[in-house]
């Protein structure tokens, strides 16, 4: 390869690792200046195409995936349910559908539920109380002032029924908050699981567990969140 | 590979690449958007996660020429280019007017600037480029060579102000 050749390839790719090129740069100043004044340009270039990207990018591309999922669930619970009440009907048996056994308790579920989200854990936004209202409206919800620092929020299927998955800032971490309409216990309820802690509290419309690392002060967002949270109709 | 896992590794560079494409903050971000969908629907067909940045980067990229395609121009053969007349100055050292800077990248065409967004953002070689955009990798190389030519000239001029003034 002569000069002219080196100098196309660096000309399109100065990166270029080709063996050629670099034997030919070790033998050659005036192209490895060329080289080098290609590299430069790169750098700039980077830097010129680097440019911010907006915060909250990825909580929109995850909120847009979460809704298109729970769309394409309610698709197929509908057939499927469709499908089954015909079937039943004719046996007589549409009672027996109603009824719903869970193998796990609804705190277990909760508490897998935290696990298996890490990455809602990680986000870093900063929700506006405007923004967890019109979460919250599909379930007849509303927050009537903020209830601290909420750096992520999303809606999500908790067994059968979507609800809301929140996480705020707490004194010693992040805590989630799972708002759970349609899940109903009978009473409140502490969780355990290893570094997990958990409070498990009933509400008009289902139940909200509240869920954190160990020697979090819960009750201080349940309160909040209690005070906050009304229902709309 | 998970979908929150594609999301947080390459959403960043979609945006980009989305971005310098359309030259437009909100027109990028709904690329993105609809690229990530797309992605999700096709999920299960992601064999490989080795190739799921080159899998992300062209649909974003045929979204692109879905909604905002433009008529291509002429190119100028690798052949014909006069390498004599290059200068070899190291561009940008006493400082370089972003702005105009921005405005040359913004103003080449499409068919120079979008291998050059694949290579600086992507990480693409000339073949990987050649096989995304569909063309031969010489065809890669010729608009590649134009897109940082033209970029090199709008540097260089800069600098040449400076000196004058």
């Amino acid at each position: 390869m002569n000069c002219i050749d080196i100098r196309r390839i660096l000309a399109a790719t100065p990166a270029s690792r080709e063996p050629d090129v670099l034997r030919h740069l070790q033998q050659c100043q005036s192209c490895a200046r060329y080289a080098e004044s290609e590299k430069a340009l790169s750098t700039h270039i980077d830097k010129l195409l680097n440019i911010a990207v907006p915060d909250r990018l990825t909580f929109r591309i995850m909120l847009q995936q979460r809704l298109a999922e729970e769309k394409r669930f309610r698709h197929r619970r509908g057939y499927w349910q469709a499908l089954a009440a015909s079937v039943v009907l004719t046996v007589g048996l549409v009672a027996g559908m109603l009824v719903v056994n869970h193998p796990y308790s609804l705190g277990e579920v909760a508490l897998a539920h935290v696990r298996d989200e890490p990455m809602a854990l990680q986000v870093e936004d900063n929700i506006q109380l405007s923004q967890l209202n019109n979460l919250l409206v599909p379930y007849n919800l509303k927050l009537q002032q903020a209830i601290g620092r909420v750096a992520f929020a999303m809606p999500c299927r908790i067994r059968q029924y979507t609800g809301a998955h929140l996480v705020m800032k707490g004194e010693y971490g992040k805590v989630t908050v799972l708002i759970m309409p349609g899940e109903y216990v009978m009473a409140r309820k502490m969780l355990q699981e290893r570094e997990l802690q958990g409070l498990l509290i009933p509400t008009d419309g289902g139940s909200i567990a509240i869920i954190g690392q160990a020697h979090e002060p819960l009750t201080a967002i349940e309160a909040r969140i209690s005070q906050a949270l009304i229902h709309t109709v | 590979m998970t979908f929150s896992a594609l999301v947080n590794a390459y959403a960043a560079d979609l945006y980009r690449y989305g971005f310098w494409l359309c030259r437009n903050q909100a027109q990028a971000e709904d690329l993105v958007q609809e690229t990530f969908m797309r992605a999700w629907k096709g999920l299960d067909g992601l064999k490989d996660s080795k190739a799921a940045k080159a899998w992300l980067f062209t649909i974003l990229r045929r979204e692109h020429a879905r909604h905002y395609s433009r008529p291509s121009l002429d190119l100028v053969s690798m052949e014909d280019m006069d390498f004599e007349s290059q200068h070899f100055a190291a561009p940008g050292s006493d400082g370089v007017a972003e702005m105009e800077f921005a405005q040359t990248l913004d103003a080449l065409p499409l068919e120079y600037r979008e291998p050059l967004l694949l290579q600086a953002l992507g990480g693409y070689s000339c073949e990987e480029i050649a096989g995304i955009m569909q063309i031969k990798s010489g065809a890669v190389m010729t608009r590649l060579f134009r897109a940082r030519q033209k970029l090199r000239a709008s540097l260089e001029n800069e600098v040449g102000e400076r000196k004058i003034k």
